[in-house]
């Protein structure tokens, strides 16, 4: 008597196959695992995935040759797999440095919500080569959206200091989604402290003193941004423990390079004379 | 519950149906003479078909609350313990634990009424370093999970107790290789109990689907997971199916807000933890930012200028140096670790990391500044490498430290990949030992001051092994400064300063260009020499007394 699925062995045979491929499957150097998805897709030149893959290793290793073009015009010619083209379309005309061409490519890919992350990343490479940081500021902010990712979060504030009044509510979004993240607390610091007015000062102060005193006591840098923040509040007295503190940390911390060290403790000490004036 | 379960146990019900219930059919009529009752007749058959089927009911309904990712354990501390599961039909439960084995005094609250959940257990009823036994209750009913069940809560931070740690590489690709390394392990390990099972990624070939995170990786190392507190970073593998590597994070619970110990990450994907007298830093070289001024490194600044634990090892999965399946010269993520991260680690004095990606085991000499090409470093490699012997502590000797924080005083990098897949390779210039087409797994030992590391192949041979030996120096980082405002007064003479006779202040003079000349904490006349401060202007500090002097 047959065992049940019995008579599917045969049927199943190309599965076995398969995973016992995949079994023995193991990722090489760039030209062994080129080579290796070029042998598939000579073998299966249908292989959708292969072909998306094999493309965005050669992209991904700066490789602007020929190599990918047929690729992406076999994803882009394929109904279900269209997307992938355009994503790499767009990702080798940014290599390449074909910007104009790339960008509005790019941007009908953020409407399509096509590896959105990905692609506004590329437009806001693309228009700070152009030096139109608001446009990049724009192309960080539908990334950050869309994923969260803290260091999208830090980009776009990068690109906010020095141009005016600090975006609030942006600010007050990342203290609620990061409030214990060293990047994010740091760059919202950052753009706080760099604007300068009175109530921006405030709240750095805020932030300066929850980081310094629970944060990350550990930190001289902390304790130097505090100690600026209260100088520039013309609160001098107080600044002065806090670099006193810096320099105790510095002194007491042999992992520090003699030459960081010394660039850390001058800083201290212009600091302290400016504390004194 | 029996409809829900249905599914999900379709194979075991066929087969139950097929081996016990089918047959009833075939059993045939007899008369018994005595009584003249027929056995086998039909509503024999029913009462038998009865009882199968109750009994048959029954099964699904036990098999309902069965694991189908038997309990692991995660986020282990003195005082902390995490519990997981995945059960086959979502269920609130909860975890008993206790000292005896036969009496597990304790009971945690309920999971949540999830297929996949978690309990932290109570930790004011946990001692730090004591053996508790446990298992996973639905109500009264104790579910079946593996042979051994049982935790070792962490040593408190700081402590010098020896930490033995199992080191797996690559290991998600189930098959005959896998399990060859792990019973290798569990041989030479012979039961002992481990503090600690981390894997450098690749933990659920080939995409990190929740299926293969199932068969790949929780089933095989069932028993090592119910026994050791499991950590890991995300591999290639895991980014697959989901390019922020969602299942993987999902199988996880690994500290985000440094609840054991480190600096809070905000994320599963790199994060920090203290055990003993190590600290662990966990990276991710796949999915997270590996700029330099990404969140991953910012945080990773923060965490390394606040540990002051003695031994810090980190764990990533994309090798900085390698030769074999992977190359380090030519591809991204191995270059950017090495170029933007190595820099800030060995500034802050780690002692070792652990990597995979290739499948063989690569180990490094005792290296510092090695950011180069594999070219670049083997030509500065008088300056590179630090100790150009093998560390081995029973051959050349171990690697030697003479501060337990020194900045770029070493780091030995080792690649172990070849825990369930294999390749081939060269020798990369900065590796002392390599071995291809060798299955294998470490094992990492810190015992105070030594730490060891062995790789060992899959019959539980020792291949390869180097020792790093510190000494307890008065050079190293002090803890949180504590200022004393209270210094008494000193007073200036020419080159000569008079402190008081029971002076407990540290004195210290810097140049002008911030360099700390002198660290002294004088008592009475000091008089330092010419050579120590030439004569010219330096700032002072003195308590809470900061200025500048001049000495003639």
């Amino acid at each position: 008597m047959r065992l049940p699925l019995q008579r599917f062995f045969y049927l199943q045979l190309p599965l076995w196959c398969s995973l016992t491929a995949g079994a023995v499957w193991s990722h090489g150097a760039y030209s062994v695992m080129l080579e290796r998805y070029n042998q598939d897709i000579q073998g299966n030149p249908q292989n959708y995935l292969k072909r998306a893959e094999r493309a965005y290793l050669i992209l991904e290793h700066q490789d602007t040759s020929q190599a990918s073009v047929e690729d992406i015009d076999t994803l882009l010619s394929h109904p279900q797999w269209r997307n992938e083209g355009v994503r790499l379309k767009a990702i080798r005309l940014h290599l390449q440095g074909r910007f104009d061409e790339a960008a509005p490519l790019i941007q009908q890919n953020i409407r399509d919500n096509i590896y959105l992350q990905e692609q506004a990343r590329l437009l806001a490479d693309i228009e700070l080569s152009k030096k139109d940081t608001a446009a990049a500021i724009t192309a960080y902010r539908a990334a950050w959206e869309h994923d969260s990712d803290e260091t999208d979060y830090i980009d776009l504030l990068n690109l906010h200091q020095g141009r005016g009044k600090p975006p609030e509510e942006l600010l007050r979004q990342g203290l609620n989604f990061y409030p214990r993240s060293p990047g994010a607390v740091q760059s919202i610091f950052e753009v706080y402290f760099a604007a300068g007015d009175p109530a921006s000062l405030k709240t750095a102060l805020e932030i300066s003193g929850r980081a310094d005193s629970s944060l990350w006591p550990f930190s001289v840098d902390w304790k130097i941004r505090h100690a600026q923040v209260l100088l520039s509040l013309k609160r001098a007295h107080d600044a002065e423990p806090v670099l006193m503190a810096a320099l105790d940390l510095l002194d007491g911390d042999a992992r520090l390079k003699v030459e960081d060290g010394e660039v850390i403790r001058k800083q201290i000490f212009t600091l302290l004379e400016a504390s004194r004036k | 519950m029996f409809l829900a379960a249905l599914p999900l146990n379709w194979g075991k019900a066929y087969f139950i149906f097929v081996s016990f219930l089918f047959p009833i059919y075939f059993i045939p009529v007899t008369t018994d003479k005595a009584t003249g009752l027929n056995h086998g007749g039909i509503m024999h058959r029913f009462f038998i078909r009865s009882i199968f089927l109750a009994a048959f009911c029954l099964t699904f309904q036990a098999q309902a609350q069965t694991f189908t990712r038997k309990p692991f354990l995660q986020k282990g501390a003195y005082n902390k313990a995490t519990v997981c599961w995945r059960v086959s039909a979502a269920t609130a439960l909860t975890v008993k634990f206790g000292t005896d084995s036969t009496n597990l005094a304790n009971t945690s609250a309920a999971s949540a009424n999830n297929v996949d959940a978690c309990v932290t257990l109570d930790s004011t009823k946990l001692q730090p370093n004591t053996k508790y036994f446990y298992d996973v209750y639905n109500g009264a009913t104790k579910l079946a999970g593996s042979a051994k069940q049982y935790f070792i809560t962490a040593p408190v931070v700081g402590a010098k107790k020896k930490s033995t740690f199992w080191i797996l590489g690559d290991p998600g690709s189930a098959g005959t290789q896998q399990r060859n390394v792990r019973d290798g392990f569990y041989r030479l390990n012979n039961g002992a109990p481990l503090d600690g099972v981390i894997m450098n990624g690749d933990v659920a070939y080939e995409s990190g689907t929740d299926a293969e995170f199932t068969s790949n990786l929780f089933t095989p190392f069932a028993d090592a997971f119910a026994t050791a507190f499991t950590w890991s970073c995300i591999g290639n593998h895991e980014a697959v199916a989901s390019t922020t590597g969602a299942s993987y994070l999902a199988a996880f619970n690994f500290p985000t807000a440094g609840e054991i110990g480190g600096v809070a990450s905000g994320s599963e994907l790199y994060y920090s933890y203290d055990y003993a007298n190590i600290h662990f830093i966990i990276l991710d070289s796949q999915v997270s930012s590996r700029t330099k001024t990404g969140a991953q490194y910012l945080w990773l600044q923060q965490d390394l200028q606040a540990t002051r634990q003695d031994w810090i090892v980190a764990v990533w999965h994309h090798p900085p140096y390698s030769k074999s399946g992977h190359n380090s010269d030519t591809e991204q993520q191995l270059i950017d670790m090495r170029t933007n991260f190595l820099p800030l680690l060995e500034q802050y004095a780690v002692d070792a990391v652990y990597c995979g990606h290739s499948h063989d085991y690569e180990r490094t000499y005792l290296l510092d500044s090695a950011y180069g090409l594999s070219t670049d470093n083997q030509a500065k490699a008088a300056r590179v490498i630090m100790d150009n012997k093998s560390g081995n502590p029973t051959t050349t000797g171990p690697y030697r430290k003479t501060a337990m924080h020194g900045t770029h005083s070493g780091t030995v990098y080792a690649l172990v990949g070849s825990s369930a897949k294999l390749d081939a390779g060269t020798l990369h210039p900065m590796v002392y030992s390599q071995f291809v087409n060798v299955p294998g797994s470490g094992i990492l030992t810190v015992e105070d001051t030594v730490l060891t590391s062995k790789f060992i192949d899959s019959t539980g041979t020792v291949r390869d092994q180097f020792q790093i030996v510190k000494t307890r120096g008065t050079t190293g980082i002090t803890g949180r400064p504590v200022l004393k405002q209270d210094a008494q007064k000193f007073s200036q003479m020419g080159r000569r300063f008079v402190f008081p006779t029971n002076n407990t202040t540290p004195f210290r003079i810097y140049s002008l260009g911030g360099n700390l000349m002198s660290h002294e904490i004088p008592h009475g006349t000091w008089e330092p020499s010419p050579k120590l401060l030439p004569s010219g202007a330096y700032y002072f500090r003195y308590g809470g007394r900061f200025g500048k002097l001049s000495i003639p």
